[in-house]
């Protein structure tokens, strides 16, 4: 099955590789607000999560109670072998175009 | 973030999240906004903080939160995995329970597979005549004749009946004669065929019916004289390998019809059934018959018309009867033609007399009492499973109470035992398969049963067959788990389970449900067996044993009868040889008689036998009054001798010397003989006179001696070789021909036998798990009594006395039915027993020791244990 990969699922995925094993909804929210100064809502990254679960290209795991959040436990994602592959591809996708624009393009800026 | 600690997200917004999520991403997502509400909290203030959580609340809402089930991975496995728990549960109790689960599967399947033969029996009967394209078009015709003793009903109808339809009504698009052929000889070069199964047909009857051709072209295959079209095998047998179009088979020595068509295999659902048509135009009425083909009165021909589409059959009908009394015209007979749709032909003919040979009825009563023999024994097989099933609950009610517990609710539980029931049915519908396959042979020999032969024609009727039985396994199911799934798990696990009064009070009405079907279905076979035994014994008023009918051409006849008769007497083993029309299996002539000064209008019909001075004593039926024909009188070719019911009906005082003009002779009467049955016993016996033959006739009646049959026929054969030549010797004896008459009746006393055989070992299974399981739970109770001082004969009556009491109940509510059914069945005999006390009594005696006997095993060991065993735990 060929899935595609949106842009902003893409940023979401590779938040999820960053943040290795501490991936959870609201830490992803926080990342994109901080890191890439955009306005994003929760409910969006988590749909984004969800989406990429059913993909395939994350895997969730829900972790261990903690005193914090009244004791409701987070649910962790971790990027599959497919999710790297995707990202992967996305990434060389890119660095082709790239490739492709000639150097004065960029000069001339 | 302490001092702030003590606010809180607005909890409505809480609630109103877990009212639109109720899937396991909840939780972490609630944790997720609280987390940002105290995020907020820190760098907002408080009001703000929570429009922004309300805000969150209200985006959340999409398809993953609205989900009941989003995790792909909780949605794929939990229902199956239970299924798989059920199964696997299901295998383990039938497992621990050996002894019941194969008396479950094992009932049911006897139950499935014999209500799967009764289906294909059924089945195949109601599937006459379907296959041909234009069948609700084809009418057969038929005659009533009138009389003021009531109407008579007859298949046949005269030869110019179906020429003259042709011609003169509208709304008919084809009409065809069927004759049957009597016996001819066929010879292919010098090798001669004993043939029977062959009709005059006339030029269209290939047209009308879907009788499909190999070769040959069914437009014109029978439309010249001397044309034969014969079947597949016939060929092989004339012809052998070689190709039998526009061969040649010599007919009666005289003539040569030549192979127009070659015929497929005929469907073995056809109400005719015949090896060779010969075309009509070749038909030449016989010597010594007094009608022509011109006649009204002759109904000796089968007529079939096609209609046109779509017209009115009654209108069409009345035609018929205008033309009919237009040509037909007696004083005291009042005639009427009737068009029986073909459809109904096979399973409609009972009220038809002179059907003809090779044509071929079935009862509709034999298929609903079938069926309905199918429905009980189903009904039998269920309820033994239903109650093994629900006696077996009180061992499972830990494992119902555990899974209570654990939060199974009652649907569960409900769907957990429907599930183990259809389970045990599908392992006993294939049980029932390799019963049917292994069945096959008995039912195809000895009750003519053709079950379906090919696996395909079984896997067409496969879903048909896995839909009845999941029904059976819901339906049988349906009770076990209600009260299953009723159970308190406290009460449950706490060991204290009983099903209630009401429970065992129901297992017992079952019981004796079952019983009442056994009861019935025994008595009905002795009633069966019995009618069968009485026919069989019957004194029909003559001689029956010993008695062989040879079967001879009228010219043969005529040529070689002296020949025959005094080479025949002159071996001691031969009796008595007597020239005959007619075999006493049924068949007989039958002609007008009117006493002679009497207007022509007071007419009876006799029937009536040609025979010689011998046949008196070869019979042995008794003389009542005057003298039977000799040979010594030569006037007695005018003479006639009555039977005693003729003679009443008649009313004739002084038989002896009476004048009577009978088929258009004038004969004086000089002997009476007494009452024989010379028809099957379903009827009364008909007035019959007897004369000299007329006609040749086509009978030897041979009386022969007792004991070595065989070799008395062996010389017969040799002499039949050297006087008649060529015609092959056909011998049938006469009690054989007898019983034929009576086949139908033969093949439902088989059929009831074996069905109520299995209808009673089902019972008992049930019986036997029953018993099993409740002198299990007795246990204890007889270990008490013994110890206290009860004999072993003691404690059988305690374990056995409630089933007795069971079945006397069961056989009290019998009899009234067995009285209804049996004396319903008896009345269609014109000669019958009556319903005798013993009947009902031995069925219920035959009942109850069969149930003593499959008791007897677990109550005896019970009442053998030793008390310490059982006593021991408490």
């Amino acid at each position: 099955m060929k899935t595609t990969i949106g842009e902003f699922e893409e940023i979401v995925l590779l938040l999820v590789a960053a943040q290795h094993n501490e991936a959870y909804g609201l830490s992803i929210t926080k990342a994109i607000e901080e890191k890439l100064k955009r306005s994003v809502t929760m409910s969006s990254v988590h749909t984004a999560l969800y989406r990429l679960e059913e993909k395939g290209f994350v895997q969730s795991r829900v972790g261990g109670a903690t005193a914090e959040r009244g004791g409701r436990r987070k649910r962790f994602f971790v990027i599959t072998a497919l999710g790297k592959a995707a990202l992967k591809e996305s990434r060389e996708a890119r660095n082709q175009l790239w490739s492709m624009i000639p150097q004065y393009v960029l000069e001339i800026g | 973030m302490s001092a702030q600690s003590n606010i809180l997200p607005p909890r409505l917004a809480d609630r109103f999240f877990r009212f639109y999520c109720k899937n396991d991403l909840a939780e972490s997502i609630l944790g997720d906004l609280h987390e940002r509400f105290f995020d907020d909290l820190e760098k907002k203030t408080a009001s703000k903080a929570k429009f922004n959580y309300w805000l969150n609340v209200i985006r959340f809402i999409n398809r993953h939160t609205l989900n009941r089930n989003n995790n792909p991975n909780y949605r794929r496995s939990n229902n199956s995995a239970m299924l798989r728990n059920y199964l696997l549960i299901t295998l383990r109790s039938l497992l621990k329970n050996k002894g019941y689960a194969s008396i479950n599967i094992l009932g049911l399947a006897v139950g499935l597979a014999s209500c799967m033969i009764i289906f294909f029996y059924v089945t195949k009967e109601l599937s006459f005549d379907q296959f041909h394209t234009k069948g609700d078009r084809i009418y057969r015709v038929t005659n009533t004749f009138t009389r003021t003793s009531g109407p008579i009903y007859w298949a046949r109808t005269p030869p110019a009946l179906a020429p003259s339809i042709r011609s003169g009504i509208s709304g008919i698009e084809k009409s065809t004669r069927l004759r049957y052929a009597d016996d001819h000889t066929y010879a292919v070069g010098d090798r001669i065929f004993n043939q029977g199964n062959v009709f005059y047909a006339d030029s269209v009857f290939l047209q009308i019916f879907d009788f499909e051709l190999k070769a040959g072209d069914k437009n014109t295959a029978l439309n010249n004289p001397n044309s034969v079209v014969i079947t597949e095998a016939m060929a092989t047998k004339y012809f052998g390998d070689e190709d039998p179009m526009g061969k040649v088979i010599s007919f009666d020595g005289r003539r040569s019809l030549q192979v127009t068509g070659v015929l497929k295999p005929l469907p073995a659902n056809s109400h005719i059934t015949f090896d060779m048509l010969i075309s009509f135009e070749t038909y030449v009425v016989p010597d010594g018959y007094l009608a022509d083909l011109n006649s009204w009165g002759w109904a000796g021909f089968h007529t079939y018309i096609l209609t046109t589409p779509n017209v009115d059959v009654a209108t069409i009908n009345d035609q018929i009867i205008k033309l009919y009394n237009e040509n037909f015209n007696r004083a005291n007979i009042t005639t009427s033609t009737e068009l029986q749709p073909l459809h109904s032909i096979y399973l409609e003919s009972g009220k038809y007399t002179n059907v003809g040979e090779s044509i071929h009825t079935g009862t509709k009563s034999t298929i609903y009492g079938l069926s309905l023999v199918a429905v009980l024994i189903m009904v039998i097989a269920g309820f033994n499973f239903m109650n093994l099933s629900t006696a077996l609950s009180l061992s499972r009610g830990k494992e119902i109470g555990i899974r209570k517990v654990m939060g199974a609710v009652k649907g569960r539980i409900v769907f957990q035992f429907l599930t183990e029931s259809v389970v045990v049915s599908l392992i006993s519908l294939t049980v029932a398969f390799v019963l049917i396959l292994a069945s096959q042979s008995y039912f195809k020999e000895q009750l003519d049963i053709a079950l379906p032969s090919s696996l395909s024609e079984y896997l067409t009727l496969l879903p048909l067959f896995i839909a009845a039985t999941l029904l059976v396994g819901v339906l049988s199911g349906s009770y076990p788990s209600a009260v299953l799934s009723a159970f308190s798990p406290i009460a449950a696990l706490g060991g204290k389970l009983k099903t209630g009064k009401a429970g065992a009070a129901l297992r017992n009405a079952l019981m004796v449900f079952q019983f009442f079907i056994s009861v019935m279905l025994i008595a009905g076979s002795i009633v069966i067996v019995s009618q069968m035994n009485f026919i069989r014994n019957k004194s029909l008023g003559f001689d029956k044993e010993n008695v062989i009918k040879v079967q001879v051409l009228r010219e043969d006849m005529a040529k070689h009868h002296n020949a025959l008769k005094n080479r025949f007497e002159q071996h001691s083993q031969v009796l008595k040889v007597s020239m005959c029309s007619h075999g006493l299996d049924g068949s007989s002539s039958s002609g007008p008689a009117t006493l002679v000064g009497a207007p022509e209008d007071e007419a009876y019909q006799l029937a009536y036998y040609q025979t010689d001075d011998a046949f008196l004593e070869l019979t042995g039926i008794e003389l009542v009054e005057g003298r039977f024909l000799s040979k010594d009188f030569l006037s007695d070719s005018a003479a006639m001798i009555l039977n005693e019911t003729a003679v009443g009906i008649m009313e004739l005082e002084q038989p002896l010397g009476t004048k009577i003009n009978f088929n258009r002779i004038e004969r004086t009467v000089i002997g009476v003989v007494k009452d024989f049955h010379f028809n099957s016993l379903h009827s009364d016996i008909a007035p019959l006179a007897i004369v000299r033959p007329f006609t040749n006739t086509e009978l030897l009646l041979i009386k022969i001696a007792p004991g070595n049959v065989a070799e008395t026929l062996s010389i017969l054969e040799n002499d039949w070789k050297s006087i008649v030549g060529a015609s092959p010797f056909d011998v049938t004896f006469m009690d054989d021909g007898i019983q034929q008459m009576y086949e139908q009746e033969e093949k439902l006393a088989g059929l009831i036998n074996v069905f109520s055989g299995l209808a009673v070992i089902l019972a008992c299974l049930g019986l036997y798990g029953l018993v099993a399981f409740s002198v299990q739970a007795k246990l204890k109770e007889v270990g008490i009594r013994k110890v206290l001082g009860a004999s072993v004969e003691k404690l059988l009556l305690v374990l056995s006395k409630k089933f007795i009491l069971l079945i006397i109940i069961a056989n009290v509510m019998a009899w009234p039915m067995i009285y209804y059914l049996g004396d319903m069945w008896l009345n269609s005999f014109a000669y019958r027993i009556e319903m005798q006390w013993w009947m009902y009594a031995s069925a219920g005696l035959v009942l109850l020791l069969i149930a003593l006997i499959t008791i007897s095993n677990q109550t005896i060991r019970a009442a053998l244990t030793n008390p310490v065993k059982v006593l021991r735990n408490e």
